[in-house]
């Protein structure tokens, strides 16, 4: 393929093209299912927009590797790799830890991909929780934990508890975390949990395309404050 | 005097590249028509692809830089391409093509005025931006680039 003063070669696919070519893959034997899942059978089965698809393919044609923005672990790929179409796009940020600077750089990304996902999430309520979502996430895993001692202990057969003595937040230094967790509702935490997911996703992407030199196709919508 | 004058009201951008974005975004631009995985590998091939692409990313490059030909230039490149695409079995026509063109994801961040400092900011983007929420009220996804 000739090559252009961008340097441009491959565009990373962001769902629902990302699914939209593994149906098209699917179709034409150019992909498997290694193992099926409730996953691999929402993207066989769910009514895709026939566009997304094409979208994805007329997007193969005019660049020359797609570079899969989510991951598939249960699909085999290996015949379109082996046609050099398609690869994994690199996924550098394995953590669910939000930098808050970075997060609110790429807020209106966040908020977007929110929204797509059907979060009904305000730019305030955004700001308000961001500050305090690792704390927050940490926090409720102290929670859970605390909650959990007890029966692991009884199940371990320990009679002297340390239940009855610490909590999990003061045996680990986690007062302030604990704190943060306690004070919210459950939907915040809920919220927390799909800030990161998006933080998460959209930091992948946008370093992908910063390592690949590549465009990211997305449907994220118009995004209002 | 140009040709195309653009409808959008002033945002303080250069004339020439409002009018730039109003040619590539008014005209129709035909593309390949493809069905399957096979559909692709077949046309990936042909001359007339090369051709197609070469259009596409060239153009791409010229809105990004800020670098525009004449108004006649313009055109006739959309015509080349669009003549290269009819060499083609099946193909069709798109009004709304801005897919094909990658926009800054500095877009969203002018678009509600916040800060996406890790990403120059073009008023480019924001004229793009503006375009296609005109032209793609149904679908709305944007090619997001670097």
């Amino acid at each position: 393929m000739p090559k252009r003063n961008s340097q441009i070669t491959g565009v990373i696919l962001d769902e629902p093209y990302s699914n939209g070519l593994l149906v098209k893959a699917l179709q034409s034997g150019q992909a498997r299912i290694s193992f099926d899942s409730d996953y691999t059978r929402k993207i066989r089965t769910k009514a895709l927009n026939p566009k997304v698809g094409q979208k994805a393919l007329e997007m193969l044609l005019l660049y020359d590797k797609a570079y899969l923005g989510t991951p598939f672990d249960n699909m085999d790929l290996e015949p379109l790799v082996r046609l050099g179409l398609v690869e994994y796009a690199p996924h550098t940020w394995d953590s669910l830890a939000i930098e808050e600077d970075h997060a609110k750089s790429i807020k209106a990304l966040l908020l977007a991909d929110l929204r797509r996902k059907g979060f009904k999430i305000t730019s305030k309520q955004f700001d308000d929780i961001l500050g305090e979502a690792n704390d927050i996430h940490i926090g409720t895993i102290a929670v859970l934990a605390e909650r959990l001692l007890p029966q692991l202990e009884h199940m371990l057969g320990v009679t002297d508890t340390t239940s009855d003595k610490y909590s999990v937040g003061e045996i680990l230094g986690l007062s302030k975390q604990l704190q943060a967790a306690q004070k919210r509702e459950l939907t915040d935490i809920k919220l927390v949990e799909q800030i990161q997911y998006s933080y998460n996703h959209m930091r992948n992407l946008i370093e992908a395309s910063a390592q690949l030199n590549a465009p990211i196709l997305t449907n994220i919508p118009e995004c209002q404050r | 005097m140009p040709k195309v004058r653009s409808n959008w009201a002033s945002h303080g951008f250069d004339p020439n590249t409002e009018i730039a974005v109003a040619i590539y975004l008014k005209e129709a631009l035909l593309i390949p028509q493809i069905h399957t995985i096979e559909d692709v590998l077949r046309l990936r091939n042909d001359p007339n692809i090369h051709y197609f692409r070469e259009k596409i990313f060239s153009w791409g490059d010229k809105l990004r830089n800020g670098e525009f030909g004449s108004e006649d230039t313009i055109r006739r490149e959309i015509r080349e391409a669009n003549e290269a695409i009819k060499g083609l079995d099946q193909w069709k026509t798109i009004s709304a093509w801005t897919t094909y063109i990658s926009i800054g994801l500095d877009v969203l961040g002018l678009l509600l005025n916040l800060p996406l400092t890790l990403i120059s900011t073009t008023p480019l983007g924001l004229t793009l931006d503006i375009a296609i929420k005109r032209k793609e009220k149904s679908y709305r996804w944007l090619l997001l680039g670097r």
